[in-house]
């Protein structure tokens, strides 16, 4: 499995994996929170809802009892008073209307203060026709008890002993009490307890009612239903009421005291599960929305990172090919700046050790061509073999042997196998038989001697860079004093650390810094220059040359070999 | 780009910053001046209001809110509202104490905030009526432009029942005589305020009629107790005869608010056939257009006591203790509440709505400046009246079926009447005396009588020994001080401002 996803991981680009990793570290992380999230809210919305709901449900009970306990407080107070009292006695009938009239208004005075400072809507009283005040006039608030024959509900109250009943007259021919909530209570002759004149009746109206009943969603129904599952008033009573279906409905219901009127609340269940999902569902596009911004931001600063990063890899895909360039670096001082700021400098450093390779390339090819010039020598050569010639014209047989024996070790050395590098006693051997030849050929005008600490190991070193310094010393220190006679002393000893070949001279010497260096010999063409370069590329530039010459004196070149034990000896 | 992802993320936050702040309701709160009303509320009140907000919110810095009370026992109503600070401007609609009730400092004395409303002093100015150079103004009358009460009938049921067309009074009582026997159900008059228009009927011609029980004779300008005239006897008379037969109600002393509603209701479902005693505004903007829908092939007539008895006159407008527009002296915006008046009376914006309400919900504008209400379901006709009625923005109805033409003719007549008989002398008198102390305990004895009142019910048989124990009465409560007092202003009135006709 590890595998898998490590191939996976390793084919992906690292903008990909930058991707994944916001991914699996900030998209899922997140998803799982606000899923979770939501549910909780989910689940407390549909708590509150329904806490709502039944909150809503006990308020509109609360409201509608207290309007009740109201609409009685008022039958009694009404009943209670004296002057009503007096108004209502059966004795009444008959009564003149002039001697009746003050009962009436003491009645009606009374009726219209509860009327208008309390909060039912109407007080209508039924009454024993043979009272004078009861008319049958459309708006008369004092009307015929008979109209209630028809309303077995409250009308029953004058034989069944019953005080007080709730419900709603609909069968009053004017229409009175018909859009009321009412309480009705009887009125008793206060001559004669046994005997009942009436019923006083306290309306509410019925959409005042309604009114109280609010109810907390569109598709609630609240309703005030009666025993029978009429619904008198509420949301929704034009609609079959949905009785008690608990597997449907979010259900409540309450008789409101003892009025044998219902408080029922109902709302489809899954009106309450859509209103919990509407509730959430903007929190849930904002959280996703959020989710999508952040995202975007995150997408942008990553581009921002990884497009470098990009065009770091697209500038190392082209150095495979030779390509160098360099990569862009802003003001950041971030890693992938310190990356790029370091293929940069390596950038540089390349091309710079490049264009040296190629100098170094040059030179090389340079020295090797002069040292093959150098190897063969042919002035050297033509000079040496017209002195062979010569000493053997003259027969002189030793010095010819000598020559030729010096000459063959020197091209022995000199060729080496094609080499470019010998060991140091072989050039010390090379350099001793040139100057040896090249003294024949002076005839006793030169003197050279060498010396050698035999301590020094036997260490490589470029080949040739001895015999270039003696032909100086000869051609240049010698040859340029006015007598032409001198002497050449090669010396090799060790030095602190270094190893040092000094070739010296009294011959003319010069004015350092005044151009030997510079300056090429007639016959090896050979210079100081070129043996700087050489030890320079073999020893890394841990070896240097030194040069010391005072006119008329004589002049000594020093070179000061590292001790490198890789370079020690040569097998 | 950067600043793009900067404006992306500030709008997000300010997004979710929203999201998660309180709503706010953006709307300024303004503060709101309570008006009450007679009528009904139309639907669609919040159209109403939206452009009415729009209006008194930019100009005024209020809103106002209209609460409408039904015409039953409306005088009870006002008073009660008053009494109990209700509201910030009063409209009554109907005669009641209001004089009193000024001066016991229920209202707003409106007389140092006029300056503040020059157009409104110059609209009364106009019609006759000085604001200024009183010492208190505790409302502003009522412009009545308008004839006043008259029989509203069904001209249908008239042809069907073969009867003389009503002109006068006999052809209006062979009405009620044959409503009675067809409607037997429900007696033709059924208001106990049927009497003032009886009154109206039968002395009209003779005297112009007063509150509290007093007239001015038309042909001698004196002022008069209608208790001592004949024809307040033939009145008592015929109510007698009317209320023996029938015609009224039984239980009319015992009624406790005006039927008008319910006479209306009836008559929708056709279990009457009469309204006695309302004025021609009520009928045309409650009656007319809920009659015809529901039956446009009924026909409706129309019989005026005051075209009858010519008493119309120009501009009749309504003294301090009748009808008009108040402001509670509580009103916490004063200056608000006169500007709100001042709109109301010269600005048609402003009229307009209020009396018509929105154009196209509420009414149709005709190509010809006429309103219509043709398609205009009936809950949504503005039938409220908040005391505006002027011949200078008021719009012409045209009424459904015959009563266009009724309309036409009632309006016709008046303006022709008005012409005629000028400015009334006596328009602006008021009959409370402020010379004679104890007028307000004359007053109530009159207005409280109980024997007045089965007097004028018809339900004292024995006239002669009601009208001795009505004047033992008034007698005892100074009445007849107080009707002395009274006429003594009427006659030190009429000399200022000439012949009464």
């Amino acid at each position: 499995m590890n595998k898998i996803v490590r191939n996976i991981l390793s084919g992906l680009t690292f903008r990909k994996k930058i991707y994944l990793v916001w991914l699996m570290a900030g998209v899922v992380p997140m998803v799982l929170v606000i899923t979770a999230f939501i549910n909780r809210v989910m689940v407390l919305v549909e708590y509150q809802n329904r806490y709502a709901l039944e909150k809503n449900f006990e308020q509109s009970c609360q409201a509608i009892e207290d309007k009740a306990e109201n609409m009685e407080e008022i039958a009694r107070f009404l009943l209670a008073d004296g002057k009503v009292q007096e108004a209502f006695r059966r004795q009444n009938a008959g009564m003149d209307d002039f001697d009746y009239l003050e009962q009436y208004e003491n009645v009606e005075e009374t009726r219209r203060i509860f009327v208008d400072s309390s909060s039912v809507d109407e007080i209508v009283f039924y009454l024993d026709p043979a009272l004078p005040m009861v008319g049958k006039s459309s708006g008369n608030k004092y009307r015929n008890l008979d109209i209630l024959e028809q309303e077995a509900w409250c009308y029953s109250m004058l034989t069944d002993g019953e005080y007080a009943k709730w419900g709603i007259i609909m069968n009053d021919p004017a229409g009175f009490m018909a859009d009321y909530f009412c309480y009705v209570h009887v009125i008793q002759d206060s001559e004669d307890f046994g005997s009942v004149t009436g019923f006083v009746c306290i309306g509410l109206r019925l959409d005042a009612l309604e009114k109280l009943l609010v109810p907390v969603l569109e598709e609630q129904y609240l309703c005030l239903v009666t025993a029978d599952g009429t619904v008198v008033s509420g949301t929704s009573h034009e609609e079959a009421f949905p009785m008690q279906d608990q597997e449907t409905y979010y259900y409540l219901s309450k008789e409101i005291d003892s009025t044998g009127i219902m408080l029922v609340s109902a709302i489809p269940r899954s009106v309450l599960k859509r209103q919990t999902i509407k509730s959430i569902a903007g929190l849930s596009a904002a959280l996703l929305v959020l989710l999508g911004i952040v995202s975007l931001i995150y997408g942008k600063m990553s581009n921002r990172l990884t497009e470098r990063i990009d065009h770091l890899a697209a500038v190392c895909r082209k150095s495979e090919n030779g390509v160098l360039e360099k990569v862009e670096v802003n003001g950041d001082k971030d890693e992938v700046s310190v990356l790029c700021r370091a293929y940069n400098q390596m950038t540089d450093k390349i091309q710079e050790l490049l264009k040296e390779q190629y100098r170094v390339g040059e030179e090389v090819k340079d020295a090797q061509l002069k040292a093959l010039q150098a190897q063969i020598n042919p002035h050297f050569l033509y000079n040496t073999l017209e002195m062979v010639s010569w000493m053997a014209a003259r027969e002189d047989k030793k010095s010819v042997q000598s020559i030729v024996r010096n000459l063959s070790r020197y091209y022995k050395s000199v060729l080496n196998k094609g080499k470019d590098e010998i060991n140091i006693r072989d050039e010390i051997s090379m350099s001793i038989a040139y100057m040896e030849i090249q003294s024949c050929r002076f005839k006793g005008k030169i003197q050279f001697s060498s010396e050698t600490d035999e301590t020094i190991p036997n260490i490589s070193v470029p080949k040739l860079i001895l015999q270039p310094l003696l032909e100086n010393a000869i051609f240049h220190g010698i040859q340029k004093k006015p007598e032409g006679r001198g002497s050449i002393w090669l010396r090799a000893y060790r030095q602190g650390e270094k190893y040092v070949l000094e070739v010296s001279d009294n011959g003319a010497g010069f004015r350092t810094g005044a151009g030997i260096e510079a300056d090429t010999a007639q016959g090896s063409r050979y210079g100081l220059t070129n043996i700087r370069r050489r030890i320079d590329l073999f020893w890394e530039s841990q070896a240097e040359m030194k040069v010391e010459s005072t006119p008329g004196i004589g002049t000594s070149v020093y070179l000061l070999i590292p001790d490198i034990s890789d370079r020690k000896e040569t097998v | 780009m950067r600043e793009k992802m900067l404006c992306i993320v500030c709008a997000f936050l300010c997004m979710i910053l929203a999201g998660c702040s309180q709503r706010v309701d953006n709307q300024e709160n303004y503060p709101v001046l309570r008006m009450m009303s007679m009528g009904n509320e139309p639907a669609q009140m919040e159209t109403i209001y939206r452009q009415l907000d729009a209006l008194t919110e930019a100009e005024l810095g209020v809103d106002v809110r209209i609460s409408f009370y039904p015409w039953e026992d409306e005088i009870e109503t006002i008073r009660k509202l008053v009494n109990s600070n209700s509201f910030d401007i009063y409209v009554y609609g109907a005669p009641f104490d209001s004089e009193e009730l000024a001066h016991r400092g229920a209202f707003l004395n409106m007389e140092p905030y006029l300056e503040t409303v020059p157009e409104l002093v110059e609209f009364y100015s106009a019609q006759g009526i000085e604001l200024l150079g009183r010492e208190s103004v505790y409302s502003v009358p009522r412009i009545w432009n308008s004839t006043g009460y008259g029989f509203f009938y069904r001209e249908d049921l008239r042809r069907k029942w073969g009867l003389e067309p009503v002109t006068d009074f006999q052809s209006l009582e062979c009405y009620l005589y044959k409503a009675r026997e067809e409607y037997s159900e429900n007696a033709p008059i059924n208001d106990k305020r049927f009497f003032t228009s009886l009154l109206e009927l039968i002395a009209g011609g003779r005297y112009y009629c007063l509150d509290y029980g007093m007239g001015i004779c038309w042909e001698t300008g004196e002022l008069v107790r209608l208790l001592d005239t004949p024809e307040y006897r033939t009145a008592l008379e015929t109510a007698v005869k009317w209320y023996r037969d029938g015609v009224i109600s039984q239980d009319i002393l015992y009624l406790q608010n005006n039927n008008t509603m319910s006479t209306l209701e009836m008559m929708k479902e056709d279990k009457a056939a009469v309204e006695f005693c309302n004025h021609f505004s009520a009928i045309c903007s409650n009656y007319v257009l809920a009659l015809s829908e529901v039956n446009p092939e009924w026909e409706l007539g129309w019989l005026d006591y005051n075209l009858l008895n010519n008493s119309c006159y120009d501009t009749y407008f309504t003294g301090d203790g009748q009808i008009g527009l108040a402001v509670d002296s509580k009103c916490r915006y004063p200056e608000a509440a006169m500007a709100f008046l001042e709109k109301i009376h010269t600005d048609s914006r402003y009229y307009n709505l209020l009396s018509y309400g929105v154009e196209g919900i509420h009414y149709q504008q005709n190509e010809d400046g006429t309103i219509s209400y043709e398609n205009i379901p009936a809950e949504n006709i503005f039938r409220g009246q908040i005391g505006l009625e002027q011949d200078t923005m008021m719009l012409t109805p045209q009424y459904p079926g015959s009563w266009d033409a009724v309309y036409r003719d009632v309006q016709e007549r008046f303006a022709y009447m008005r012409e005629l008989n000028g400015e009334s002398a006596i328009a602006s008198f008021s009959v409370v005396s402020t010379a004679y102390p104890d007028s307000q305990e004359a007053m109530t004895a009159y207005t409280d009588s109980r024997i007045r009142r089965m007097l004028e019910t018809g339900t004292m048989n024995d006239i002669e020994d009601g009208i001795g124990r009505f004047r033992e009465e008034l007698e005892s409560a100074g009445y007849d001080v107080f009707f002395d007092a009274v006429k003594k202003e009427w006659e030190q009135f009429q000399m200022i401002r000439g012949g009464i006709r």
